[in-house]
């Protein structure tokens, strides 16, 4: 188990290399990333000039939600961001080399990308994060702090999960573009203000189906004390967490035995 | 199209320039039908935020009747539209655009007798059809049958909003040619894009209506080109500029469109002399 | 002692969706799917002893690299057994991993942007080669392969040849016992593909490597592989001693004849004269070819017979050579008597 986290680790060190080599890419895709980011705040801060409250939160308190799916997701684009490259290298064969080595595929596939520039995601993710806890009055308790850590860390089990179960299509349908993924990626945005806005419909998908909701909006309202918060939320980010990563692994051994059924 | 690529070369001398424009977007119209299942995905894409912005203001909405003039009707007929025509020139466009850069194919660009800007507009229009198309489905599906928008204020109203969304479009196109230069000088194009799309949706009023916005940024927004491919437009449906108002308006595209034209045929030109120094 | 590679009985179906075309075919396919099964592999079977190296030829399409593909693990066999070190490679694929290597001619197993030796390193780290013997392997291949002035180059600055050489190190850094090199000299020049031939042979020598490779280069094969294994759709068609092939399929010879002027029948003559063999005469601008079944008649009486019925002005037999016969197997020509059917080792 060490072995394989040093190897990951290294795998992905590699990769920082490889992008430290274009620095001037990094940056323009930081700068790109950060900017798509900040036209959700853009948008917040116009709001809530003409408005004092959403669905009962302040700007504050919306801003922790943005920050914690902003973090997770950065965290995931920066370690996990291979599995954007699984479709690519099922379809020019690159893919058998994962299964001659004696390091888990899935391991492999990981780090095939490593997006340092999720970085500035995850940092203004964060610096989204403590400016929206520091105004929103928090009631600290000596749980406040490990329970936002946690969610994020299971933010980006459950955004890796998902991202990389989407990708999996490649197994089956090689010719599919990634648009689907994308699509379900970003889904993660109705995650970034608070569910009760929102018809049944969307609350439902986006707590059990793509149970972003999970990472954000329920540990939030545990920390932020809004509305009667009941204390097992706190286990919402691992279920998410949990759940996801338990679909992925199945949905990958299939993927990967069909792919040895089938060849491609 | 009466005009193909296999005009007879006594036709040719006539209508030579023209028609190779015409076949250059059949070609990427053809390519964009092929990819219609991934268009009709990253059209869908952008959709996400018209539901996600439907909620947030009709939460808004709940508590007061007007904001910054605009009723609960007309916010979400602009959210809709909005949307709508950021649709119309897609991710394709631009990464098409860059492509060839990327690729080298650009030197072909450099020894054929075609203003290589007019060239990357028609290729644009060749994929509008297609991602406008879908565009368009996405509007009028959700806009009408779930969210139920309003129809343009007037005819005159209507018959504006076009006149402003066609020079509007040429304003977008004529906009990421320019960021797509850029890709001389560096590899990334996704980076490029990205910040390119942003600034876009912000500054377009896309994201929010330009009048909501606090005044240094509405003051930015007004004086920038970008306002003329979704704000200008949807001013116009509203029924929010009449008269001299419009005549202003619609002034001030022309104008950034002239000024863009200019300079991006003199940027690619330069562009490509410093490649041609640099030995591609 | 038992085989280091054996398969059994193998068989590998693909079901193949049959999709029309446009549209209609895409709602069709939707609706009723219709698939074809192709068989790739049909019965095959394999045993390879350690220490040996075996080439494994086939044209396109026959089966060859979904053979290899099963041997190392990439694949699961429809039916039938496979061991590679007393492991089954499709169950234990990565205590399989550990003891084999795979070397794909078109594409790199380096990491492309980073100095060939740090990949080297990594490869170490990935297989667990502990650090004395990770060195002492490493001198080995930087100084029979040469690879000194690359090892500080990113693999995307070499030369095809350069990183062949270095694919090759990579691929023996954690010591392998068994080495699959798929197409490994493709595009290469004279002088790589040489050296190469000579490490690999070295390396089967010193160190007792087992090497199964595949190879549209005759001379990689000749060089190499005192053993061919020639597959053709799907079956094993020969398997033994190179040299040896000529005898199995060698009986169909050809004999070019020159003639003098004024030869106008020559064909219906030379037919006539051999007519108990029936052999298959062409026509060329210079005279006759008579290709003849060795079995049935020797050449020196071919000969004889053309000499006596037609005028005659030069003769030359045409060799038969294992080259030639390869060849034909890659142009689909090759026929063989059913008797001959079947593995002989």
């Amino acid at each position: 188990m060490v072995r394989l986290v040093r190897i990951f680790l290294r795998l992905q060190l590699v990769q920082l290399r490889s992008a430290l080599e274009y620095r001037a890419d990094f940056w323009i895709a930081a700068v790109g990333a950060i900017l798509q980011q900040l036209v959700s705040i853009v948008f917040l801060l116009t709001f809530f000039g003409h408005v004092s409250s959403l669905g009962g939160w302040s700007l504050w308190q919306i801003l922790v939600l943005q920050g914690l799916v902003m973090a997770a997701d950065g965290i995931r684009e920066m370690f996990a961001d291979g599995v954007w490259k699984l479709r690519a290298d099922v379809n020019d064969g690159s893919f058998d080399r994962v299964l001659v080595r004696p390091i888990p595929p899935a391991l492999q596939q990981f780090t095939a990308l490593a997006s340092i520039h999720g970085i500035g995601n995850t940092s203004l993710g964060l610096v989204v994060l403590i400016l929206g806890l520091a105004r929103s009055g928090v009631d600290w308790t000596w749980w406040s702090v490990p329970v936002l850590v946690l969610t994020i860390l299971c933010g980006t089990v459950l955004t890796a999960s998902i991202s990389f179960l989407t990708n999996m299509i490649a197994f089956w349908e090689p010719s599919a573009q990634s648009a689907f993924p994308t699509l379900v990626a970003l889904m993660r945005d109705f995650a970034k203000f608070p569910l009760d806005v929102y018809g049944a419909g969307i609350r439902i998908v986006i707590t059990v189906i793509l149970p972003y909701g999970l990472i954000s909006y329920y540990p939030s309202r545990l920390v932020l004390g809004v509305g009667d918060a009941p204390g097992w939320w706190v286990t919402t980010p691992l279920i998410a967490a949990g759940a996801s990563a338990l679909a992925a692994s199945i949905v990958w051994r299939r993927g990967l035995n069909h792919y040895q059924g089938v060849g491609n | 199209m009466t005009a193909t690529t296999s005009d007879t070369p006594v036709r040719q001398g006539r209508t030579a320039p023209g028609s190779k424009y015409v076949s250059l977007a059949r070609t990427t119209l053809q390519q964009a039908i092929a990819y219609r299942i991934t268009t009709f995905f990253n059209v869908g894409l952008t959709f996400i935020w018209v539901i996600i912005l439907y909620y947030l203001w009709r939460a808004a909405y709940s508590e007061r009747a007007s904001i910054a003039g605009l009723s609960w009707d007309q916010m979400r007929t602009y959210v809709v539209i909005a949307y709508g025509i950021n649709a119309l020139v897609g991710w394709r466009t631009g990464t098409a655009m860059m492509a060839a850069i990327r690729t080298g194919d650009v030197v072909f660009e450099m020894v054929r007798p075609l203003n290589y800007c007019t060239t990357q507009l028609a290729r644009a229009l060749g994929f509008t059809v297609v991602e406008g198309g879908i565009s368009m489905i996405f509007t009028l599906v959700i806009g009408l049958a779930f969210l139920h928008i309003q129809a343009p204020a007037s005819l005159a109203s209507g018959l504006l909003f076009v006149l402003a969304l066609i020079i509007g479009f040429l304003t977008k196109v004529l906009v990421v040619f320019l960021v797509s230069l850029l890709t001389f000088w560096t590899l990334n194009g996704m980076g490029l894009m990205w910040s390119q799309q942003a600034i876009m949706q912000i500054l377009s009023g896309t994201i929010v209506p330009l009048a909501l916005m606090p005044g240094w940024l509405q003051f930015v927004a007004k004086v920038l080109p970008l306002r003329g491919i979704v704000s200008t437009p949807l001013e116009f449906y509203l029924g929010n500029a009449g008269g001299w108002d419009a005549v202003g308006l619609i002034g001030l595209q022309a104008v950034w469109l002239t000024a863009l034209w200019v300079v991006a045929n003199l940027a690619w030109k330069r562009a490509f002399r410093v490649v041609e120094i640099q030995g591609g | 002692m038992s085989p280091i590679v054996s398969a059994e009985g193998l068989v590998k179906r693909f079901r193949r969706p049959q999709k029309g075309p446009g549209l209609a075919g895409a709602v069709r396919h939707l609706l009723r799917p219709r698939h074809e099964t192709v068989t790739a592999v049909e019965g095959v079977d394999l045993s390879i002893d350690e220490g040996e190296s075996v080439a494994y030829v086939g044209p396109n399409g026959a089966g060859k690299s979904t053979t290899i593909k099963l041997l190392t693990g990439i694949l699961v066999p429809s039916a039938g057994q496979v061991q590679v070190c007393g492991v089954r490679p499709h169950v234990d694929r990565q205590a399989n991993a550990r003891n084999i290597s795979v070397v794909f001619g078109q594409r790199t197993q380096l990491w492309w942007d980073i100095p060939v030796l740090e990949s080297f390193r990594l490869l170490g780290d990935i297989y667990s080669v502990p650090e004395a013997e990770y060195r002492r392997t490493m001198d080995e291949l930087v100084d029979v392969l040469d690879l000194g002035p690359l090892l500080g180059v990113p693999a995307r600055q070499l030369s095809l040849g350069q990183r062949m050489r270095c694919d090759l190190g990579a691929a023996l850094v954690h010591s392998p016992r068994v080495l699959f090199l798929d197409e490994p000299t493709i595009g290469l020049d004279v002088a790589v593909k040489a050296r190469l031939r000579e490490f690999v042979g070295s390396m089967r020598a010193q160190r007792g490597l087992t090497v199964l490779l595949t190879s549209h280069d005759l001379g990689d094969i000749e060089e190499l592989c005192p053993r061919m294994i020639m597959i053709d759709k799907g079956r094993i068609v020969y398997d033994g001693a190179f040299d040896e092939v000529t005898r199995r399929f060698g009986w169909e010879q050809k004999v070019v004849v020159t003639l003098a002027d004024g030869g106008p029948d020559a064909a219906t003559l030379a037919g006539a004269a051999l007519a108990r063999v029936r052999p298959v005469i062409e026509e060329t601008a210079t005279g006759l070819v008579v290709t003849f079944d060795s079995r049935l008649i020797s050449s020196g009486e071919v000969i004889k017979e053309l000499a006596v019925a037609l005028p005659v002005v030069d003769l030359a037999l045409e060799e038969t050579s294992a080259e030639s016969i390869v060849r034909r197997l890659y142009e689909g020509n090759l026929t063989f008597q059913p008797a001959d059917h079947g593995a002989t080792s």
